[in-house]
């Protein structure tokens, strides 16, 4: 427990050292010039300006959510691969669990803070606005901490063997495949079922995009099942974390190659 | 003496068929200071991050107290400390990173950490970032020394500095943990280096350990000898002089390494040659890893 306490503690102060808070400033001076151009995420390329109080609360809570999960995949791809290329950590009395899990809530607790900053800061305007903050705005939040959860849980580990480009490419599409082998499936550019079933055994995210992007919208509504398919996502990223850190326990991990 | 430190026959490679190491043997004893000399590329790196568990060896054994650093890494690395050349320092201050250390390691010293900043001159304030190669190397010493370990294991704990700052990093590391009966394997392309520290030469060249030596040893009974290349044909007559260590062209001449006082070894080698032309000289150790390890000229 104390290894893993210490990798949290050092892997929540290398982020905010490491400036992975850069994306989220990034997101918000996107959004707000979009918004000030008045555009929002939902009428990309319609050449239609809608300014209005729901979806300019809800983009920004939008742009800064992909600020967070971009800051996950990028925390996530590069820990481990860090650690080996300037061994530090690995010359310590550490297990390579107790680095992998240090790792991990390190760096969900230091994403889960962002997401809930950006939350905060989009559910303050939705009340000073007078609109209703929902269920459904939870859910939205819920489905962001969710999918940076399973980035971390896929990317950490991942990192023992592969360069943090191949990690992070990997992650995105491991938990972005349902989604986009279904508007394939839409577009008739694949039809084969069994290639979508083997893929969705294999990777079995099904997370919802929606929520994000909608968070305080009027009319769309959360359920507790909806939540309960988070908890499963959540839980099947905790499988493939466990199987993962599982097999890079022993072995020798690939170190530069200095003689 | 008890071995600390045993390497076994250890072979490893990077690529297929381009050996880094081949059958490393030798042992460190308890409060022992060995100093892995070796040119760039020799296998030092390589075989201290195998002693540490970082790399596997790909045949051969390795025992650190007795214990196998792959299969009881955490044992192991609980009693090593570890400097290297490129060793990254985390943590904003130098506080923040003993802090780290000192939380790991239950048996921190902190009277020691004390006297350490103090002998370095060095704040706990002060910015990691804004550190000199120098201090920092001071401060991962300072990390790697604070929890007592038995054996520090240096990879190129000099590299890099000037002149000054490597000797007063070594001197103040290495003599102070000699005093406390510390068991130190160094690495280091710098024959002077292991000449100040004193303590046995391991030299590896060419994959294998060339030369095991302790350096009053190596001072009193290794010398060069220069032959003639007219006088010798075939460097082999030389190679199969008892105690030579290698031989290799230099201009005009051979030059053979070979074990035994300036006298003996010209005495031995005008019975078996037969003629005279033959110098016998010792060579300051800095020359004598340049025989050793250095290519023909």
């Amino acid at each position: 427990m104390k290894g893993i306490w210490a990798i949290t503690v050092l892997t929540i102060r290398d982020g905010i050292r490491g400036k992975s808070w850069l994306p989220l400033i990034v997101a918000a001076l996107f959004c707000a010039l979009l918004l000030w151009l008045g555009f929002d995420h939902r009428n990309f390329g319609s050449g239609k300006p809608q300014l209005g109080n729901f979806n300019a609360i809800s983009s920004l809570f939008y742009f800064w959510s992909w600020g967070c999960l971009f800051t996950a995949v990028c925390v996530g791809s590069a820990s481990i691969p860090r650690e080996r290329r300037t061994p530090m950590l690995f010359t310590l009395p550490l297990t390579r669990w107790e680095l992998a899990l240090g790792k991990l809530i390190g760096a969900q607790l230091l994403s889960a803070a962002f997401l809930a900053l950006g939350f905060g800061l989009s559910s303050g305007l939705a009340v000073l606005s007078g609109v209703p903050v929902t269920a459904y705005s939870g859910l939205s939040f819920a489905t962001a901490l969710t999918v940076s959860f399973v980035y971390l849980c896929l990317s950490i580990p991942l990192g023992a063997w592969l360069s943090p480009v191949i990690v992070g490419t990997i992650t995105v599409i491991a938990e972005a495949q349902s989604t986009v082998v279904e508007g394939m499936a839409k577009a008739h550019l694949i039809s084969g079922n069994g290639l979508t079933k083997a893929l969705g055994y294999l990777l079995p995210w099904t997370i919802p995009g929606e929520p994000i992007r909608g968070a305080f919208f009027h009319g769309t509504h959360a359920s507790g099942a909806d939540f309960a398919g988070l908890l499963l996502n959540a839980f099947f990223g905790v499988i493939f974390f466990i199987g993962l850190t599982f097999l890079m326990r022993r072995g020798e991990l690939s170190m530069r190659d200095s003689s | 003496m008890n071995a600390i430190l045993e390497f076994e026959n250890v072979s490893r490679s990077y690529k297929r068929g381009v050996p880094v190491l081949d059958g490393v043997g030798f042992s460190v004893g308890q409060g022992e200071v060995v100093g892995l000399l070796g040119r760039n590329g020799a296998g030092k790196t390589t075989l201290i991050k195998i002693a540490i568990g970082l790399l596997y060896p790909d045949s051969g054994s390795v025992r650190v107290f007795g214990l196998s650093p792959t299969a009881e890494p955490i044992a192991v690395k609980k009693r090593v400390g570890y400097v290297s050349e490129n060793q990254e320092l985390r943590g904003a201050t130098i506080a923040e990173l003993i802090a780290f250390h000192r939380y790991l390691f239950p048996m921190w010293d902190e009277a020691l950490e004390k006297s350490l900043l103090d002998r370095f001159g060095l704040a706990r304030k002060a910015k990691i970032r804004h550190l000199s190669k120098g201090q920092a190397r001071q401060v991962a010493l300072i990390c790697a020394l604070c929890h007592r370990p038995e054996l520090l294991l240096f990879d190129e704990p000099a590299g890099g500095l000037d002149p000054v700052a490597r000797r007063e990093f070594l001197e103040a590391s290495i003599h102070l943990l000699n005093d406390e009966g510390t068991t130190i394997l160094f690495s280091s392309h710098h024959m002077t280096d292991v000449e100040r520290i004193g303590g046995r030469v391991v030299l590896l060249d060419e994959h294998r350990v060339k030369l095991d030596r302790n350096i009053d040893h190596i001072r009193e009974n290794i010398c060069l000898a220069i032959v003639p290349l007219a006088s010798v044909a075939d460097p082999g007559v030389l190679q199969n002089l008892p105690g030579c260590l290698r031989v290799r062209k230099a201009h005009a001449d051979w030059h053979a390494v070979v074990e035994g006082t300036p006298e003996v070894v010209h005495q031995k080698l005008i019975s078996s040659l037969g003629h005279n032309g033959v110098r016998c000289i010792r060579v300051p150790l800095e020359e004598l890893f340049i025989e050793l390890a250095g290519s023909e000229r």
